[in-house]
């Protein structure tokens, strides 16, 4: 019955965790109820999407002598305890339960490819280490921020990083994950992966978002990631919900100072002529292109900077300049606009053939990830059915998306 | 039966993988695995990973052909590894076997997919032949340098191995074709654009009963073509 428990605890729902598995639904109610054992195949693949270790998920398998009502009471998942929040619906608990299945063929894909990149973990352990916790936090975020810069590489030439972020991220070993999903999450911090080679991943909610909005909701994880995950195991943040909670300001800060620090304002206004006491909506515009934030940081991080008033911000607030934006840069335009505006030949890993579909659930993997994993089937280092199983797609749709890839020798008979 | 000096025993076994069951399945000709079972004596048996993917993939994708599968089950015609079975058939330690299969299916399961891995691992520790379509699979363990246990049989080995023992006769072998196609899917070059019949001259069978002539082609056609030649043990 522990199988059923756990679940319970997570509120996940039966039907999707089969789906996820890939196992006949009636089979995996079976196992729920504990008419057959949860076979050994399946404990890697259930420890980690549920976040219980393999040995837990044995010892209470039946027949152990450890009731059911222990195993409740003890050994509820504690990623999913704030995943039970009544303000999440059941589609957030399952793109995360997809996202920590990502996790677990991550780590598989890593000891194929004979690299596991976690240069995050000096780098979170020292920003964790320097920042000191009895200093308010804002200066903490602010602290976090420029250690974070400057140990990345990402302070260089003080112009924007947006389009840095994600590659610098995924060279240090965290997992991004953009996806759209029709809920209040705006986005999230938690760890995937096994125990021991857990790794942090951020999550941003790209439905009905921007890039510029996705790149500060993005830093606003990391800065979860790198002071909250060891305490909370998952940090959820919600759209349109301000909080003065430390850790928030904390993370916010983070954010902000990292994307749109004064001296990138000062470089963005000196480059184009920039008048602070007069700023138009094509002004506005360019801050927001070459800082690579939302209108509504940029302008809160100049206000901090003492470069506008408290007046000025909010009438600075509210100046529409999405056409002006979109003039200056191709982030501006949505995946479609995007494509069509590019003369060259997409690689075959973007867009919609990054989106894998589990019932009524869809997940856009990472592009790096999509392609490294077509790199190790074209290498012949893993099968199509393997890779297909990576990709979480089935055999026709893989084909029908990468078949022109294959190299000839690995055609199935 | 008293085994004949110099000729091999049969397998107490084949391991079958979901790619190759799902054809045998969709093709609706689950005879000759009955006539392995009762006139050879040998158990088709797949690994639970299989037994889990193989009924996630009728459920999704062929839900009529459920009855057929179940039926297949029921009648154990198909049985899942298990300790019990390992030693009904007279295998020592049963549960050390279990064990070894487990470790190096997870193994394979780094390179191929759960149910190729598990099956193949099987198909090693009991060194008995495994019943896979995946030749991609079988090749990317081989390139790994990773001994597979040969010879490795496919769906049609197994229908016109029915043929052969006069299970099916030819018309079941061209509605077997059929609904493959029907379902999409894939087919072996050698029955692509031909009957099973007219392909028989590019198809060299793996699983042969010794008491019945072989047919098709003569020698190996393809790289992972090995046969094995199987014994009636009932007469």
């Amino acid at each position: 019955m522990i199988l059923k428990n756990i679940l319970e605890s997570t509120k996940l729902d039966a039907n999707f965790c089969a789906d996820l598995l890939g196992v006949a639904t009636d089979q995996f109610h079976e196992w729920l109820i504990g008419t057959r054992p949860v076979p050994r195949f399946l404990l890697p693949e259930l420890s980690s999407i549920l976040g219980v270790s393999e040995k837990i998920l044995l010892s209470f398998s039946p027949g152990s002598g450890k009731s059911a009502a222990f195993a409740s009471a003890t050994l509820a998942p504690a990623i999913w305890y704030k995943l039970r929040d009544a303000k999440l619906v059941s589609a957030d608990r399952e793109l995360v339960a997809l996202i920590r299945k990502l996790g677990f063929f991550m780590d598989q894909l890593a000891i194929i490819r004979g690299e596991k990149l976690r240069r995050f973990e000096p780098i979170f352990r020292g920003i964790h280490d320097k920042v000191h916790r009895a200093l308010p936090p804002v200066v903490q975020g602010r602290e976090a921020a420029s250690e974070f810069r400057s140990m990345t590489d990402l302070d260089h030439g003080q112009s924007g990083i947006g389009e840095w972020i994600r590659p610098t991220l995924r060279k240090l070993g965290v997992l991004v994950v953009e996806s759209p999903i029709k809920s209040d999450v705006e986005g999230c911090a938690f760890s995937v992966g096994s125990d021991c080679s857990a790794t942090p991943c951020v999550y941003a909610n790209s439905y009905k978002s921007t890039w510029f909005r996705r790149n500060g909701v993005i830093l606003h994880e990391i800065g979860h990631a790198i002071f909250d995950l060891e305490s909370d195991q998952v940090s959820i943040d919600y759209k349109e919900e301000t909080s003065d909670e430390l850790k928030e300001l904390r993370a916010q800060t983070f954010a902000q100072e990292c994307l749109v620090p004064k001296a990138v304002l000062v470089q963005i206004s000196n480059r184009f002529g920039i008048k602070w006491d007069n700023l138009t909506s094509m002004s506005i515009a360019q801050l927001m292109a070459y800082s690579h934030a939302e209108q509504r940081l940029v302008l809160k991080a100049a206000h901090d900077a003492e470069l506008i008033d408290t007046e000025q911000l909010q009438q600075y607030t509210n100046v529409d300049c999405s056409a002006d934006v979109r003039q200056l840069t191709t982030h501006a335009l949505n995946t479609r606009e995007y494509l069509r505006s590019q003369a060259f030949e997409m690689p075959k890993w973007i867009a919609e053939n990054r989106n894998t579909e589990l019932g009524r659930r869809s997940l856009r993997l990472p592009s790096l990830y999509v392609g490294q994993v077509l790199d190790a089937w074209t290498n012949q280092q893993i099968s199509e059915g393997k890779a297909a199983e990576m990709l979480m797609v089935d055999r026709d749709t893989f084909r029908s998306r990468f078949n022109s890839l294959s190299k000839g020798t690995e055609k199935a008979a | 039966m008293t085994p004949t000096p110099g000729v091999p025993p049969n397998p107490a076994f084949i391991v079958a993988d979901t790619s190759a069951l799902i054809q045998i399945i969709v093709s609706e000709e689950i005879a000759p695995l009955r006539v392995l079972k009762q006139d050879f004596g040998i158990q088709v048996v797949i690994h639970e990973a299989v037994e889990a993917e193989l009924n996630w993939r009728i459920q999704k994708k062929f839900p009529e052909k459920r009855p057929i599968l179940k039926k297949a089950f029921t009648s154990k015609t198909i049985e899942v590894l298990s300790r019990a079975i390992l030693d009904g058939s007279g295998y020592k330690s049963g549960n050390a076997l279990i064990d070894q299969i487990e470790i190096l299916g997870q193994r394979f399961s780094a390179r191929v997919d759960r149910g190729e891995a598990y099956t193949h691992a099987a198909g090693n520790v009991l060194s008995v032949p495994a019943l896979s379509q995946d030749i991609a699979a079988i090749w990317n363990l081989i390139n790994e340098g990773i001994d597979i246990h040969r010879p490795i049989l496919r769906a049609f080995d197994v229908l016109v191995f029915g043929v052969q023992t006069g299970a099916i006769d030819w018309e079941a072998c061209a509605r077997a074709r059929k609904h493959l196609i029907k379902a999409k899917e894939t087919l072996l070059p050698s029955f692509q654009n031909c009957s099973v019949e007219d392909g028989m001259p590019q198809f060299y069978l793996r699983l042969c009963s010794s008491n019945s002539p072989v047919i098709g082609a003569q020698t190996p056609v393809e790289k992972l073509d090995e046969r094995i030649y199987i014994r009636k043990t009932t007469l």
